[in-house]
């Protein structure tokens, strides 16, 4: 019984964080305009809205991918420890939430690809060659943590760097912490890496059919995804938190960096995005990888 | 009562010459096909546990001192294939009883018989004649599976074929070298005598496994046999492509385990990080396999092709996970050869269905078939989100195991090629389910229908089967386990739910994961029926920056994105692609030996030819009497 309560507890404050992050990213994004912006629960209204307004659909299968998306990263969310607590007792292995994020993506794809658009498609032909991109790189960097930690789990790697400030990761493998946060800008979809969005090219690819409810549960996905994404970023950099407070501060400060860069950076060419993510992360993470080896 | 182990191995055959004899009744023929794969199944489930079972019979010679045997026996390993190759062969024969009707029967229901009589003999076999025998036997029947007395199937069999005759003349080469030294042709003394080989004539011993080696190497098609596969299943009957896929693949990898491993293992070969030579060499042709198999795939736009390279890169995984020569990832490889089996039988025999009912292989001229063939679509989807590795269905516990075992031992580049490959599978799994499934419904496809009864049963059947090994991985990890006990390894009977790795808190329970992923989608369930209702348009009502889809003139099936669906990546292989392409390298190899022999023949058939042998001839005759 708990255990039911705590899983809906944990996801509704992942989804709650995920939007306003996702509602500062924008405020923030209007200053580096010299805007003023919306207010930080804007996130919070639109979903409310969109989730209110009639919309359209194609046929069972997109209706099927949009929940899939959000089962898939709610999923993993909950296999991630949040300054120590889990939701549940696991062993929070990093190979798991590699792999459930990935029903997400494919859920997500499934959904848009259903609708009919050739936008769509050709986002999500993006999207699953980006992914190629980044995932190989941040498994490079992860590899290095779970070498060092001799542990795939992601509880075990965090209590690693308990104590002072200067057991963190980011200290003990710097170059693959650069390495990370290059393979986090392009996970997060946001500026150089954004090919498979690209508004002005394919009509913001694969949310081009999405409306109403699904557009809704669309920006849910996304809300839950930047939340596991930070949270990932913290647990294995930022020696996760004393309390949740602390990691939700630190999760928002890597969420912020990422946004910064996404407002001052132009979009890449997909095969130059992937080319770019394969020399330079790839190649600092294996430099950190042969380091740690020695 | 009657031999158990002989029955087993003679009801294939006899029933294989009764169809023979009645072969225009199709009805009858596969239905006999499908009671021998039962019959099988059946006795296989019951011979589990009853190690002692054997058949054998005196050849009456005698070479190298020793009684000529032909052997059978039951053991641990070869059950475990066996039994999982005759449950996959008893679905896919179902699906063939509705496949092979008036218009698309193959008439290859007596071969096939022919080729599980040999998948026993294989399995089971004690010494190496009969393995050898039995090799030969599989090699020729599957060629004539995969012409199936058709032009063009035939090219691409041929191609099989000489690669096969390649595999069986080393083998030959192998078994004969490796008699002499054991003096007998039983498989554990020449276990025996390899390893003791390897204390008194190192490069010897790596020779003569290598000549086994590269047999294994050509029937699973790793590197640098990689290139059949895509060939040779893709011009097999359809029906046909899932038993190559799942079961045909899995002979390499079974001589692999019965012959390399325990050498590798048991021999005092000098340590090379923490497994030896030999095994990082095994390591980085399974990378390199199903990395290549990975990129191939992408590259694809034939769907039996594209899942042809799915195949040799899952076969990667396995030889990678063998090569670890540890515990967790001979689990992880021998858990994924029956996973790959089922999987690929789901995705194959979806595709088996399409084909049926549109007779299209190319995934462009598709589309849209999701809203036509639900059930064939839902096996598909389980197929790849399985084949993907993604929890909760079966492909992941077996993933899992492997890349725990791979970092565990420190294969650092080996485990990032796995991560390549499995990463790039999402790339043409999902591409198959865009192009064919989902999209635009052409326009000649609007009355297709679902596929017929008979194909909907088996198919549901492994689309059960994958869910229930995804949530209860036990039910493949036992006979895994016994599997690994009978080898001799030292370990614990399997937990239905848990698998187990060799790093601090790695102990991963499956069914947790099943549970959550529930969590999640009543979660995610709550949010959406909580949102206000939708509308239905039709599949042409799309967002097209204000201009209608028939104001260009545009049809569904050029409305479809799906052609050169991974443009960009394939210019950036290209060129790579290009320079390591092995086909090509055998091409010109071929020229080359075709204009020495063209050159050759001209020394007989023309006159000038033969009097220059005369010449040639006469020379020799004097300079070898000179300096006699």
């Amino acid at each position: 019984m708990m255990t039911v309560f705590n899983i809906i507890l944990y996801s509704l404050f992942a989804i709650l964080v995920g939007l306003i992050f996702l509602g500062i990213g924008r405020k923030v994004a209007a200053r580096v305009h010299l805007r003023y912006g919306p207010p930080f629960y804007q996130s919070i209204i639109d979903v409310i809205k969109l989730m209110s307004r009639e919309s359209i659909t194609h046929n069972f299968v997109m209706d099927l991918g949009m929940v899939m998306a959000l089962t898939g990263l709610i999923g993993t969310m909950l296999y991630i420890p949040i300054a120590g607590h889990i939701a549940f007792e696991s062993n929070t292995n990093i190979i798991v939430i590699m792999y459930l994020m990935a029903i997400g993506h494919l859920g997500m794809a499934m959904a848009v690809s259903a609708s009919g658009n050739p936008y769509a498609n050709i986002g999500v032909s993006r999207a699953l060659t980006m992914m190629l991109g980044y995932e190989v790189p941040f498994f490079t960097v992860m590899l290095g943590l779970i070498i060092y930690n001799q542990s795939s789990s992601v509880m075990v790697i965090n209590l690693a760097q308990a104590g002072s400030i200067w057991n963190w990761n980011i200290w003990q493998m710097p170059i693959g912490f650069i390495a990370a946060e290059m393979a986090l800008q392009a996970m997060m979809g946001e500026k150089p890496f954004d090919a498979m969005i690209a508004p002005a090219e394919i009509a913001s690819g694969p949310m081009v059919e999405l409306s109403g409810r699904y557009l809704g549960l669309g920006f849910l996905t996304k809300a839950v995804g930047v939340f596991v994404e930070t949270a990932l970023i913290v647990n294995f950099f930022f020696g996760g938190g004393t309390s949740v407070i602390t990691f939700v501060i630190k999760q928002l400060e890597v969420f912020l960096i990422a946004v910064i860069f996404d407002n001052i950076f132009p979009r890449y060419k997909i095969e130059q995005a992937v080319k770019f993510l394969w020399i330079f992360p790839m190649g600092l993470a294996v430099i950190q990888l042969i380091l740690l080896a020695i | 009562m009657v031999d158990k182990m002989l029955m087993m191995i003679l009801i294939p055959l006899i029933t294989a010459f009764l169809t023979t004899i009645i072969l225009k009744q199709h009805k009858v023929v596969w239905t006999l096909f499908l009671a021998v794969s039962g019959y099988l199944s059946y006795t296989l489930f019951t011979m589990y546990g009853a190690w002692d079972l054997t058949w054998s019979i005196e050849l009456g010679y005698k070479i190298f001192d020793s009684n000529l045997v032909l052997s059978l026996a039951n053991n641990p390993l070869g059950w475990f294939f066996a039994f999982f190759a005759s449950v996959t062969t008893m679905l896919i024969a179902m699906f063939s009883i509705a496949f092979n009707d008036d218009k698309h029967d193959s008439k290859t229901a007596p071969i096939w018989l022919i080729l599980i009589f040999a998948n026993i003999g294989i399995f089971f076999a004690q010494d190496w004649l009969m393995f050898f025998g039995m090799w030969e036997m599989m090699s020729m029947s599957s060629y004539f599976m995969i012409a199936h007395g058709k032009e063009i199937p035939a090219k691409a069999a041929k191609f099989y074929l000489s690669l096969s005759l390649v595999g069986t003349s080393t083998l030959l080469l192998g078994i004969i070298s490796v008699a002499r030294l054991s003096q007998t042709f039983d498989i554990n003394a020449s276990i025996d005598s390899l390893i003791n080989l390897f204390a008194t004539d190192y490069n010897k011993a790596i020779l003569y496994i290598g000549l086994f080696a590269v047999t294994f190497f050509i029937k699973s098609a790793v590197f640098p046999f990689y290139m059949w596969p895509s060939k040779a299943y893709a011009e097999s009957p359809d029906d046909f492509t899932p038993f190559l896929s799942t079961v045909m693949s899995k002979y390499g990898i079974y001589g692999i385990v019965l012959f390399i491993l325990p050498i590798l293992q048991n021999a005092d070969i000098p340590a090379l990080g923490q497994i030896n030579e030999p095994a990082y060499i095994l390591a980085v042709l399974g990378a390199i396999t199903s990395v290549l198999g990975t990129i191939l795939a992408i590259f694809e736009t034939d769907m039996k092709k594209l899942f042809a390279y799915s195949s040799v890169a899952n076969i990667g995984y396995i030889v990678m996970g063998l090569s670890t020569l540890s515990i967790i990832g001979i689990q992880g490889a021998l858990f994924h050869s029956i996973n790959h089996m089922v999987i690929k039988s789901a995705i194959f025999l979806s595709l088996a269905a399409v084909i049926y009912r549109t007779g299209e292989r190319e995934m462009h001229k598709l589309g849209g078939l999701a809203y036509r063939m639900p059930l064939t679509f839902m096996v598909y989807l389980l197929g790849i989100i399985s084949a993907a590795g993604i929890p909760p269905l079966n492909g992941f516990a077996s993933k899992w195991l492997i890349i725990q075992a791979l970092m565990s031992q420190n294969m650092l580049f080996v485990v990032i090629a796995m991560i390549f490959a499995s990463t790039g599978a999402f790339m043409y799994l999902f591409r198959v389910l865009a192009s064919v499934f989902l999209g635009q419904l052409p326009d000649k496809y609007k009355h297709i229908k679902e596929a017929p009864l008979l194909m909907a049963i088996p198919m549901t059947i492994i689309m059960l089967l994958m869910l229930a090994i995804g949530v209860l991985p036990g039910i493949i990890m036992k006979p895994v386990n016994a599997v690994l006990i009978g080898m001799g390894y030292d370990v614990q009977e399997a937990s239905w739910t848990t698998v187990h790795s060799a790093f601090s808190n790695s102990d991963l329970n499956v069914t947790n994961i099943f549970y959550i992923f529930m969590a999640g989608a009543a979660i995610a369930l709550v949010f959406y029926l909580f949102s206000a209702k939708s509308v239905k348009v039709t599949q042409d009502d799309n967002y097209t920056a204000g201009e209608l889809p028939s104001d260009w003139g545009t049809t569904p099936e050029r409305f479809n994105f799906s052609y050169g669906f991974y443009q960009p990546f394939k210019e950036m292989f290209n060129p790579m692609m290009d320079l390591i392409s092995f086909d090509r390298w055998m091409a010109a190899f071929g020229k080359i030996v075709e204009r020495i022999s063209n050159g050759l023949s001209v020394l007989y058939t023309k006159s000038e030819g033969a009097i220059l042998m005369l010449y040639i001839g006469v020379a020799i005759l004097i300079i070898g009497g000179w300096i006699i």
